[in-house]
């Protein structure tokens, strides 16, 4: 089974997801934080470099390092309000503790995985806007300039016009010149990341850099971006 | 140009300084305590990829950040400080410094020179079984784990454990309260606790402690002997004690060190490994922020020398 770990209000995932199994016969399902953190069972074995992960939701049943294909993680956050009862130093203790746990629990899946977490976000790579901006103008997209002081407020992005969807090392997107779409590959390849947005606004020549997310608008997506996610899964592809 | 920044009487920040000024580097200590006087200003894309800017301290000549080539820093957040624990969180002073603290992190990130740590490596031990994984795969043995909300696998897990003759410890599982127990009898009689939250359970291993410090890619082991579940808590206990002397690592292992080290880009790492009477090596944790003063200051291995080295290229 290919898992999509979204938000239950994550719309543009849905109708991906339903692309997925019309148009590519692959059986995937949405699977929320919420499904997973009030899961009744979960286990996650670490001996030596073998691992094991298993949840048993409600919804699906026992799901686990063999039966999990793929997964496609838009996980932005995990949900504490079971923790609503709990006093504000253990409550902020066992966030720590689920984040630790749930980010390294995806993490050992041995199947595809498109934006594994890290340590320290479920999301993946977590970047302050000034390093996307570095990433940007290392990776050669145009940049508008931006100034971070200590004493004033943080400088305004340009506001998103245009945007594309790198997805391992393929650009999708046509409102953007082809000439950039090496640079945004270069860009989610900088950021550790296999599906990224790369979202630009309008420099006084042409596109700037705006801003970029680990979590794209699925909405956008084109056919192309449905069909090479399709074949990462079936492939089995890293 | 090396910085040091932090609070300049930390035994850690304190014992670089003192090395880099009898290794005649010159360096700039950049004090938290004065962070109303600091100035911090750059351009993340600057020029040709590399950020520039300048940081400021009233009274002293600016650094230029592009300038930096080496960086040791251990700063504090707001609750080290007591003036500023007094103001509400949303008074200007208050996000002042924290706006401080995330730009300089910022800068030390996309900083060109040798830096001592990065966010990303740092950020590794903030889920422990995450890093054991890359441990793992370093080469390293780690203690059979188990993580999970149900009593029923725990309550299993420590009875396969102790059938085996082996004790089963738990720990968190992030970088918080990160203080080691065993299980012990009361413990299996509140496992419906675990129904909150998941919590990571691990058979404790036989062995003697060994602490190694990686600077870059030079290597200095301090055996441990405690009486202590945890050796740097074994001196609350009543009696409690714990002694350190250097060790000489086998050449293989040294080498896994620093394998470890640089699969986590981590050039400052405190590994906590364990010798098994078997002669296996199992590594619990990577430390991504050493105290490594304590060790040095118990065996006189020059750790802080090393680091005054590595600043400098």
């Amino acid at each position: 089974m290919i898992l999509f770990l979204c938000s239950p209000n994550d719309i543009s995932a849905r109708h991906f997801v339903t692309g997925l199994r019309r148009h590519h016969g692959l059986a995937a399902q949405i699977i929320t934080p919420q499904e997973l953190v009030y899961a009744p069972d979960m286990e996650h074995r670490l001996n030596g470099t073998d691992t094991f992960s298993s949840v048993t939701l409600k919804s699906h049943g026992t799901l686990d390092s063999r039966s999990i294909t793929g997964v496609v993680n838009r996980l932005e956050f995990l949900p504490d309000a079971h923790l609503a009862r709990v006093n504000a130093t253990d409550r902020a203790y066992s966030q720590q503790e689920l984040l630790a746990i749930w980010s390294s629990w995806i993490s050992a899946l041995p199947c595809p995985v498109i934006n594994r977490p890290t340590a320290i976000c479920v999301t993946g790579p977590l970047f302050h806007p000034a390093i996307w901006q570095h990433h940007a103008a290392a990776a050669g997209l145009p940049t508008a300039p931006m100034l971070y002081d200590v004493d004033l407020p943080d400088p305004v992005a340009p506001a998103p016009m245009h945007s594309v969807i790198v997805c391992k090392d393929q650009c999708h997107g046509a409102s953007l010149p082809p000439g950039l779409f090496g640079a945004c590959c270069d860009l989610a390849r900088l950021a550790g990341l296999d599906m990224l947005e790369v979202m630009f606004g309008q420099g006084p020549s042409g596109a700037v850099f705006s801003h970029a997310s680990p979590i794209p608008d699925l909405g956008r997506a084109q056919p192309g971006l449905l069909a090479q996610v399709a074949h990462i899964f079936q492939e089995g592809a890293p | 140009m090396i910085v040091l920044a932090g609070l300049p009487d930390e035994p850690p920040l304190a014992r670089v300084a003192t090395a880099l000024d009898d290794l005649g580097i010159a360096f700039r200590m950049i004090d938290q305590r004065r962070h109303a006087d600091l100035h911090l200003t750059f351009d993340p894309a600057g020029a040709q990829g590399v950020l520039q800017g300048n940081l400021r301290c009233a009274g002293q000549d600016d650094i230029a950040l592009e300038e930096v080539t080496g960086l040791y820093q251990r700063l504090h957040s707001d609750e080290s400080f007591p003036e500023l624990c007094k103001l509400a969180q949303d008074d200007p002073a208050r996000q002042r410094f924290s706006r401080f603290v995330t730009l300089f992190t910022v800068f030390s990130d996309l900083c060109t020179g040798r830096v001592l740590n990065r966010t990303p490596g740092m950020g590794t031990n903030n889920s422990k079984p995450f890093q054991a994984q890359i441990i793992a795969r370093a080469g390293f043995g780690i203690p059979r784990t188990l993580i999970t909300n149900a009593p029923e696998r725990a309550r299993e897990f420590v009875e396969d454990a102790t059938t085996q003759g082996r004790e089963v410890i738990f720990k968190s599982a992030s970088a918080v309260r990160s203080i080691v127990r065993s299980v012990t009898a009361d413990d299996l009689a509140r496992l419906d606790h675990l129904r909150i939250c998941p919590v990571q359970f691990q058979e404790r291993v036989e062995g003697r402690d060994v602490r190694v410090h990686v600077v870059g890619s030079e290597v200095f082991a301090t055996r441990i002997t405690t009486t202590g579940v945890d050796y740097r808590y074994a001196s609350r206990d009543e009696g409690g004690s714990t002694e350190l002397e250097p060790f000489d690592l086998p050449p293989e292992v040294a080498k896994r060190a620093v394998a470890l080290s640089q699969m986590l880009d981590l050039p400052l790492a405190g590994i906590d490994l364990r010798e098994t009477p078997d002669g296996d090596w199992v590594c619990f944790e990577v430390n991504p922020s050493p105290a490594y003063s304590y060790y040095e200051a118990n065996t006189g291995q020059p750790i802080s020398t090393e680091i005054a080295r590595y600043l400098a290229g």
